[in-house]
């Protein structure tokens, strides 16, 4: 399906041995052979009896839920991000794995533990729903004050998964943990993903084309005079995103990226879905973090 | 396509785009996710309500590409009338075929308008294959009372524009002349041929395009009644006389039959000349027995129209009566005897009193008759009194005095004389009421001089009595007596008189040979510029388009 081995070996605790190595200092000396450490003509002084530990790692896919995600707003990124979902819980039952779904920069009250089989499809659709009845449908609904907190997601994050993270990248200095989440999910043998979806070549087609008005949304206060931004003004802030971005990247480091950036000529809702199974397809196949099972 | 249809047409596109734009007011008011990343945003220079040019630019590129597209097609518009390339001789044939009515004059060929159709065929045909192929226009004018502009390209189309029925009447060289000046914008003429049967008129030279003159039919005799006169006779019993000149020129061996109905439509006898003479004009006598409406026509002649049928109204007429008081001649019995006052006083001279207000012929004399010379008196030698007269028997040697009473009405006539004997002395004469005062004839003398005062008497009696005589009323007539106006005019078309007149060209020529005198205002194409204004078009909006926010 895609996924690559839904199992990973790693030495651990385990009743099927696996080889001698040498002891190291600090490690749990009831591993120790001694029967074979006398044997041993070696360099090592005493070796010890690796065991293999298999288990069967979880899937968790984290997608951003800010308001930002709703933009732009003929054709939102949050609609990639949702399909995304979609997509990734699907292929979770097939594959057989344990998955959840959670929000990031939210506080999750949903279960953190990783479902199994059709409970899967349940908890994705479940979240789904929420998001998408959440969405800003009015005026006040966009400019209605949102609380953004950096998310408990680690905490919930068992071991030996792989973390699917969905997000626009359009952090600022307001979300300083992101970061922080990032490294943090890379530990205990885990392994992230970082899907950005781009919609700033439609953006920046909309605000060439006349005057604007930034309005408000979410925490952005809005722009009450008319602008008219200049090529020039438009490159500066095209370079500025891109900047936050790479270092996003190389604050996570070994960060496995995948960049879905929309056309500026897309105008269809069939466009979006194109685009969506293009890059579907290609992120399957050139995704590194699922070949890392045999390791 | 026009020039005027095509503007129109990408007017409009551009005011229907303009138009469509308007009606969608841009949106102007957005969410950006990248909010964070936008600095110092220049603030909007143009009015935040109606949209710019800038805006129509940059927000509806296509529609912009569509109006460079259609500005860049308005070469090809504009060019559609001018000459294709260059190198391809560019014809406008004017053609102008006289369709009047001696066009319908038939010969042995058929008729004239036959021959200029076969003329103007041959031309079409041949200029239709010019080779190398020419950019030819022709346009037919056929000319009668009123100009026909027909534009034509194939042999065809000549046949159908010539088969029209057309007026009999107009068609003069003039006319021919100026159709075939005349400008046409939508074929300018290079050359001009006209077919006609009138002769080719005087042209000022220099007056534009090359122009050629046909003219058609073989000659035929030009035969016409011209001069109608009514003559009353005095001196014996008899109706008025109507005499009527037939007019013939090209040497027209006979007029045919002449035939005269009277009023009541019975064909009346009439005296016709003897045609082999030599002359121009022969009288045709008949006699008016009865006033009323008189139908003269010739028969079985190549006349024109109106030239071969005249009516003639003759009026009642009354003899004049003659108040005869001469002892010596005594009056002669065919003359009415009458006293009133429209009477005519023959009289001595010694009663001018009564002559005043009359018309009158009074007697001087007689004169003593010169025997050595044997003369009857002085006269002015080319006075109509004096017509048959034989001038020998006249004196012209003034008299040395006349025994006549001078009086204010009557006057002596007496001309400047620069040879004597050319001139003399009438003795007296007045116009209105016409009188005269002669010299009487002699009683003795020799026969020749008493029969030439007596002839001098009659001439007297005729003139005076002239004004009495009523008047005509002539019309040239179709058979259906309607009235034929300028008829007179086809007399234009008569045979040549002398060799040298008959200069015109009648074989048809190729057209392209013909000197054109315009010059031909080609030029290169325009149509390459066309490619080059869309290119520049693109350039200009493309650039225009990326750079506009770089510069404000």
């Amino acid at each position: 399906m895609g996924l690559g081995p839904s199992r990973r070996r790693r030495s651990g605790q385990s009743l099927e041995y696996r080889e001698h190595r040498e002891f190291v200092p600090g490690t749990d000396v009831r591993n120790i052979d001694w029967r074979a450490s006398v044997r041993y003509k070696g360099p090592f002084d005493h070796l010890e009896r690796a065991y293999e530990a298999e288990e069967q790692y979880a899937m968790i896919v984290a997608l951003d839920v800010r308001a930002e995600m709703w933009l732009p707003e003929h054709m939102p990124t949050m609609q990639l991000g949702l399909w995304l979902v979609e997509a990734l819980g699907e292929l979770a039952v097939a594959a057989k794995l344990s998955a959840n779904v959670l929000p990031l920069f939210g506080n999750t009250a949903r279960p953190t533990r990783p479902l199994r089989g059709s409970a899967i499809t349940t908890l994705f659709r479940s979240f789904l729903d929420d998001v998408w009845n959440g969405r800003p449908q009015d005026e006040r609904s966009w400019t209605a004050p949102t609380q953004v907190v950096t998310s408990d997601l680690i905490r919930h994050l068992p071991p030996a998964a792989v973390v699917v993270v969905i997000t626009d990248g359009t952090f600022g200095d307001d979300q300083p943990g992101f970061a922080n989440i990032i490294r943090e999910a890379q530990g205990a043998h885990r392994h992230v993903a970082l899907i950005i979806l781009d919609g700033w070549p439609v953006e920046r087609a909309l605000l060439e084309q006349q005057s604007v008005r930034l309005l408000p949304f979410g925490t952005f206060t809005g722009r009450t005079e008319l602008a008219d931004p200049t090529v020039r003004e438009l490159d500066i802030a095209e370079k500025a995103l891109d900047t936050a971005r790479q270092r996003l990247r190389a604050q996570a480091g070994g960060l496995a990226v995948s960049q879905w950036t929309m056309r500026r000529n897309m105008a269809s809702h069939s466009d979006l879905e194109a685009m969506f199974r293009e890059q579907f397809e290609t992120f399957l196949h050139s995704s590194q973090i699922f070949a890392l099972g045999g390791r | 396509m026009n020039t005027a249809l095509a503007l129109g047409v990408i007017g409009g596109c551009a005011v229907a785009l303009l138009l469509w734009y308007l009606r969608r007011p841009p949106r102007r008011e957005l969410r950006i996710a990248a909010w964070r990343f936008l600095g110092e945003l220049s603030p909007a220079s143009r009015a935040p309500v109606r949209p710019s040019l800038a805006s129509l630019i940059r927000s509806h590129w296509l529609a912009v590409r569509l109006l460079i597209l259609m500005l860049a097609a308005v070469p090809f518009f504009l060019t559609t009338n001018e000459p294709l390339s260059e190198g391809r001789p560019r014809v406008g044939l004017r053609l102008v075929v006289d369709v009047s009515a001696s066009m319908t004059v038939a010969g042995s060929a058929g008729t004239r308008l036959d021959e200029a159709r076969r003329l103007a065929r041959a031309l079409v045909e041949e200029i239709a294959a010019l080779e190398p192929k020419a950019e030819v226009c022709m346009t037919l004018v056929t000319v009668d009372a009123r100009g026909h502009e027909v534009k034509i390209s194939t042999a065809a189309e000549l046949d159908d524009a010539l088969a029209t029925p057309r007026s009999p009447s107009g068609g003069t060289g003039a006319q021919l002349v100026a159709q075939a000046m005349a400008n046409d914008p939508s074929c300018p003429p290079t050359h001009a041929v006209v077919i006609s049967d009138l002769r080719k008129p005087s042209i000022e030279t220099g007056r534009g395009r090359a122009l050629l003159w046909w003219q058609v039919g073989a000659p035929q005799p030009n035969i016409g009644l011209t001069t109608v006169a009514l003559e009353t006779p005095l001196f014996q019993a008899g109706p008025p006389v109507i005499s009527i000149a037939v007019r013939r020129v090209g040497g027209a061996a006979s007029p045919g039959e002449v035939q005269v109905l009277s009023p009541d439509g019975q064909r009346i006898p009439v005296h016709a000349p003897d045609w082999t003479v030599r002359e121009e004009s022969l009288p045709v006598l008949f006699d008016a027995s009865t006033p009323g409406r008189y139908v003269v026509e010739l028969e079985r002649s190549d006349a024109y129209a109106g030239d071969n049928r005249l009516t003639i109204d003759v009026p009642e007429a009354t003899a004049p009566t003659f108040d005869w008081r001469l002892a010596e001649p005594p009056r002669p019995p065919a003359l009415r005897a009458g006293t009133g006052a429209d009477s005519i006083l023959v009289a001595p001279v010694s009663m001018i009193a009564e002559a005043q207000g009359r018309r009158s012929i009074l007697m001087l004399g007689p004169l003593e008759e010169r025997r050595d010379r044997r003369r009857l008196g002085v006269f002015i030698s080319g006075d109509p009194l004096l017509a048959d007269v034989n001038l020998e028997i006249i004196d012209r040697a003034a008299p040395a005095a006349l025994p006549f009473p001078g009086d204010p009405w009557i006057r002596v006539v007496e001309e400047d004389i620069p040879r004597r004997d050319h001139a003399g002395v009438l003795v007296a004469r007045r116009y209105n009421p016409s009188a005269v005062i002669i010299p009487a004839p002699p009683r003795g003398g020799s026969e020749q001089v008493r029969n030439a005062g007596y002839l001098l008497l009659f001439n007297a009696i005729r003139h005076v009595a002239a004004g009495h005589l009523p008047a005509l009323v002539v019309r040239r007539t179709t058979a259906d007596d309607k009235v034929i106006l300028g008829a007179d005019l086809e007399t234009d078309t008569a045979v040549p008189r002398a060799a040298d007149d008959r200069t015109v060209k009648i074989t048809p020529v190729d057209a392209a040979a013909l000197p054109a005198d315009q010059a031909r205002g080609s030029g290169p194409p325009l149509w390459p510029w066309s490619i080059v204004l869309l290119l520049g078009l693109l350039i200009a909006e493309r650039w225009f388009g990326v750079s506009y926010k770089a510069t404000t």
